[in-house]
């Protein structure tokens, strides 16, 4: 028996009313999350700075006394979180009375902090900042996609427009829809045991957290791309091979140009997930403090999110804010690499 | 076009060989792995290393007192140095000399176990035996050894607090949890309970002391610079009637004490100068000194007798004297 017209309705009523709450209850946590990282991270991005002429050296960073010649010096981080907000820390009264006295006579100031993007990390949480990070993750990123995108993208292609179907294949696609959903410190264990213990590549190196990611990444490539070269028309293969071409005329001259805005979409995001990946690399060893930026692919490097992970471990108080500072960076490089994505398939559609 | 293309390729490719090349001819620099305690000193060290020198920084890697002494012991060419949290056993010593690896002993100063509480609550003091009541797993009542009945601390002495125990502490993986089992000696066995009463944090020691904060009944066990960074919000619990402090641990008076040392490969330590440079920073008074930049970051300093005699170490090293 059919429900009455009015029930119908009202069933229909409350699914709307239960989809917006759900998605209310979704918007509200992750403005929570957002709200507390930014109210958290923005004093990062400015600091605190006092007048070279003024010689208190308790107020200045550690490494004051070794570049001397600045007009305005970076304060302690103790006399930066007071300035900031209040914070009172280890200052004594008096000191705290001097601080007040700089103020007046305009010797210390807060001024944009540069040196949070430009410097690497440190120890003193008012001296580091994240170049070191960027540029790791930047190299790391670059292995990652010249070994996992021509691997990916030609194991699919085989697979899709190739391969024979019979078991062995089947098998073969099946485990490779179960690696996409394998946790990523897993990849980790295996790029320990490979590229390190087998292979003896240097430990903290971009190469070998490269890799590690690359295998990562690449069953979701080869997903994605599978999916975005069978969504392309069976009539316009056929059209094109009716006309006399080959095989690999019809692949690379109608089938990848039309698949290619959902392939770079898909590893983009694979990319973009490599990106803020911290597990695996935990798993080979990338945890170590490095000060310099790496100048190689060989070199000891560290990435962005696992130096998140290391200052929000440390104890200095002012770690917290660069912590927080540091997460939204790597949002919006995040951000950034999405809306790439999404550009290219926009351009690539019409 | 197509030239252009073809050149801006090239160079590309250019630009990725000379990174290979040039990331193989680096210096590399010095390398130092183990104690997670030990760690941000290491670090410190190292930045003002790199600013008084102009060296590369150190490495520093905080893998834990056991899987660093490993490595360091694996190979001569391996780790330059190994930062630990507690003498080198003697089946460890034995394998490093098995594997050829020649070290030296520093000890850099003292660190200290604190039992901390947000300081909104009243503070009561510890003894070791409260402590081995709460903490482990079985414990001696009436000569026989029972499983621990003690849920609340008014359970354990009549003047304590009526709210449960719950210690959050460091997990069986880090070095903290072995000066912890070592120092409170169980009577009945050295395993912690596992009823809910301790809980493993995994090693994030801020983690500890946001959850002392937020939640005021837990106790957290954390390292003395943990302490030290938020005095302001937390207090310390008095353990054995020695209240944490820079002097109480410095001196060994305080329980839960335990040294730091820096072991450092001794092979070709004559003809590695760099090695040697950093040894001698990080063993400075500027560095670990009553004054010193890692005593602002909560390392108690040695006494004034073990720092003279690790002065007098130091300076026979840099005559090179003796190996």
């Amino acid at each position: 028996m059919i429900p009455s017209l009015k029930m119908r309705h009202l069933k229909e009523r409350w699914f709307k009313r239960a989809g917006l709450i759900s998605l209310c209850f979704a918007l509200l946590f992750l403005g929570c999350v957002l709200a507390d990282i930014i109210y958290k991270g923005y004093p990062a991005f400015f600091r605190t700075e006092i007048a070279s002429n003024v010689g208190y050296s308790l107020f200045l960073n550690p490494h004051a006394s070794y570049h001397t010649e600045k007009p305005w010096v970076v304060a302690s981080d103790d006399v930066d979180l007071y300035f900031k907000s209040g914070h009172k820390g280890k200052l004594t009264p008096k000191q705290i009375q001097m601080i007040k006295e700089l103020e007046r006579q305009n010797q210390i100031r807060l001024s944009f902090n540069t040196n949070f993007f430009l410097a690497s990390d440190s120890r003193e949480p008012e001296l580091a900042g994240i170049w070191g990070g960027i540029i790791g993750s930047f190299l790391t990123l670059l292995i990652t996609f010249i070994t996992a995108f021509p691997l990916g993208v030609g194991t699919a292609l085989y697979l899709e427009e190739f391969a024979p179907r019979n078991r062995l294949t089947h098998w073969v696609e099946a485990n490779i829809n179960n690696l996409a959903a394998v946790p990523s410190i897993l990849f980790g264990l295996l790029g320990l045991v490979f590229f390190i213990h087998f292979m003896g590549l240097p430990r903290p190196s971009a190469l070998v957290g490269g890799l590690t990611l690359g295998l990562m990444s690449l069953p979701v490539i080869v997903v994605t791309t599978r999916v975005a070269l069978s969504s392309v028309q069976q009539t316009l293969k056929e059209a094109a091979l009716g006309l006399g071409a080959t095989h690999l005329q019809v692949l690379f001259h109608h089938v990848i140009p039309a698949a290619l805005p959902g392939i770079m979409t898909g590893v983009i995001l694979s990319l973009a997930r490599a990106l803020g990946e911290t597990a695996p690399l935990l798993m080979i060893g990338m945890v170590a403090f490095i000060a310099t930026p790496p100048s190689g692919i060989l070199d000891p490097t560290t990435v962005l999110p696992v130096q998140i992970f290391n200052w929000s471990r440390s104890p200095e108080l002012g770690f917290v804010e660069n912590t927080s500072g540091a997460i939204l960076i790597l949002l919006v490089m995040l951000m950034l690499l999405n809306c790439i994505a999404v550009f290219i398939r926009k351009r690539f559609e019409t | 076009m197509v030239k252009n293309r073809k050149r801006y390729r090239n160079l590309a490719f250019l630009l990725f060989i000379y990174s290979i090349i040039h990331s193989a001819c680096a210096v590399s620099p010095l390398r130092f792995v183990g104690s997670s305690a030990v760690f941000p000193f290491a670090a410190t060290v190292a930045e003002h290393f790199h600013y008084k020198t102009h060296e590369p920084t150190p490495l520093i890697e905080a893998t834990g007192t056991g899987a660093g002494i490993k490595l360091f012991c694996k190979d001569p060419g391996g780790p330059d140095g190994v930062m630990t949290s507690r003498p080198l056993t003697e089946s460890e010593q034995k394998k490093c000399q098995e594997n050829g690896v020649v070290f030296k002993e520093f000890k850099l100063g003292q660190d200290g176990l604190v039992f901390i509480q947000n300081n909104q609550e009243e503070l009561f003091s510890l003894s070791l035996k409260n402590l081995d009541h709460a903490l482990h797993e079985k414990i001696l009542y009436q000569e026989k050894c029972i499983e621990n009945p003690y849920k609340n601390w008014r359970d354990i002495q009549d003047d304590f607090p009526p709210y449960p125990i719950q210690i959050l502490g460091p997990a069986p993986t880090s070095g903290t949890y072995d000066v912890l089992i070592e120092k409170i000696m169980g009577s009945c066995g050295p395993s912690l309970r596992r009823d809910g009463a301790y809980i493993e944090a995994p090693a994030n020691e801020n983690l500890i002391v946001q959850k002392a904060l937020l939640a005021p009944h837990i106790i957290g066990v954390v390292t003395f610079s943990f302490y030290d960074q938020n005095r302001n919000r937390l207090h310390a619990f008095s353990v054995g009637d020695v209240f944490p402090s820079f002097e109480s641990i410095q001196d060994g008076t305080y329980p839960l004490s335990r040294p730091l040392y820096l072991y450092i490969k001794a092979n070709n330590l004559k003809n590695d100068s760099t090695r040697l440079a950093y040894l001698i920073e990080f063993t400075s008074p500027a560095a670990i000194g009553e004054k010193g930049y890692l005593n602002e970051k909560g390392l108690i300093p040695l006494t004034q007798q073990e720092q003279k005699e690790l002065n007098n170490r130091i300076q026979v090293l840099k005559k090179g004297e003796e190996l």
